[in-house]
């Protein structure tokens, strides 16, 4: 009776042991996947993001030197301080999906900057007339320019290249 | 504590540096808002959410020209100046102001 026992405990653990080990491997190899493709879409998502906010900064770009080369056009000033906003929030929000605040922290800080050269000279009550060459236009470029930069090392930072190429 | 919403309490659309340009101006805005309460060493909230955005002539213009005008010691300023925005560029650009506000009263 207890020899029967026995045996059909070993059949039982010859069968339950490796079985449980394909059960265990499969869940941890399924968490791994989903986890790598949940990453993934999070850095495809921060690309795409940082790409759009690029796009903004070009037609902001553009508004900005529009607004100070012409007279004072208050349709515009509504524009581009909008556009500045949503730059700042959709920079800001990006913080919920970034692992690497650092690179995040530049951008915000440049994003002031930009605001800076934008509208912090003829701009509304002090827009005098068309400004013809003039360091706001430089200064717009340069932030501007810097937004970008800052940008693109954002999206590049989602993508470091394997140990095996540096 | 006096809690001051701009977009609720002064204006949606803030614009400019001067009140004699405009009603919505960052002088306008300090002196209906935050002169009285501060000189008087009350706390004030500002929160920054719900307009159109802002411009830096007129965050320069309230908040440094506060500290230009009133010369309020900074510590107490630091206490009895809150700031609040989910944009957390805007909180950092009017710190800028003020502590340059203060650098240029040395």
């Amino acid at each position: 009776m207890e020899n029967q026992a026995c045996s059909f405990g070993i059949e039982l653990a010859r069968f339950a042991l490796p079985a449980s080990l394909v059960i265990v491997g499969w869940i941890v190899v399924n968490h791994l996947a989903v986890k790598r493709e949940m990453d993934k879409s999070r850095r495809e998502m921060i690309a795409k993001s940082a790409d759009g906010l690029c796009d903004a900064v070009d037609t902001l770009f553009e508004d900005a030197n529009n607004y100070h080369s012409s007279e004072r056009d208050q349709k515009l000033e509504v524009k581009i301080k909008i556009t500045l906003s949503d730059l700042s929030q959709r920079v800001a929000s990006l913080a919920q999906i970034t692992q690497d605040t650092s690179k995040l922290t530049n951008c915000l800080s440049v994003v002031i900057k930009l605001r800076q050269a934008v509208t912090s000279k003829h701009f509304e009550d002090e827009h005098i007339g068309s400004l013809g060459n003039s360091s706001i236009h430089e200064e717009i470029a340069d932030a501007s320019l810097a937004m970008k930069r800052s940008l693109v090392e954002l999206k590049h930072s989602q993508f470091p290249l394997p140990t095996v190429y540096r | 504590m006096i809690t001051v919403n701009i977009a609720k309490d002064f204006t949606r659309y803030p614009s400019g540096r001067l009140k004699k340009n405009g009603a919505t101006s960052g002088e306008g805005f300090r002196e209906l808002f935050l002169e009285p309460a501060l000189s008087k060493g009350e706390k004030v909230l500002v929160e920054f959410d719900g307009t159109i955005g802002y411009g830096s002539s007129f965050l320069d213009e309230a908040f440094g020209g506060l500290v230009r005008k009133l010369r309020i010691p900074q510590s107490e300023l630091n206490e009895n100046l809150l700031l609040k925005s989910s944009d957390p560029s805007i909180e950092e650009e009017v710190r800028q102001y003020i502590e340059d506000a203060y650098k240029s009263l040395k």
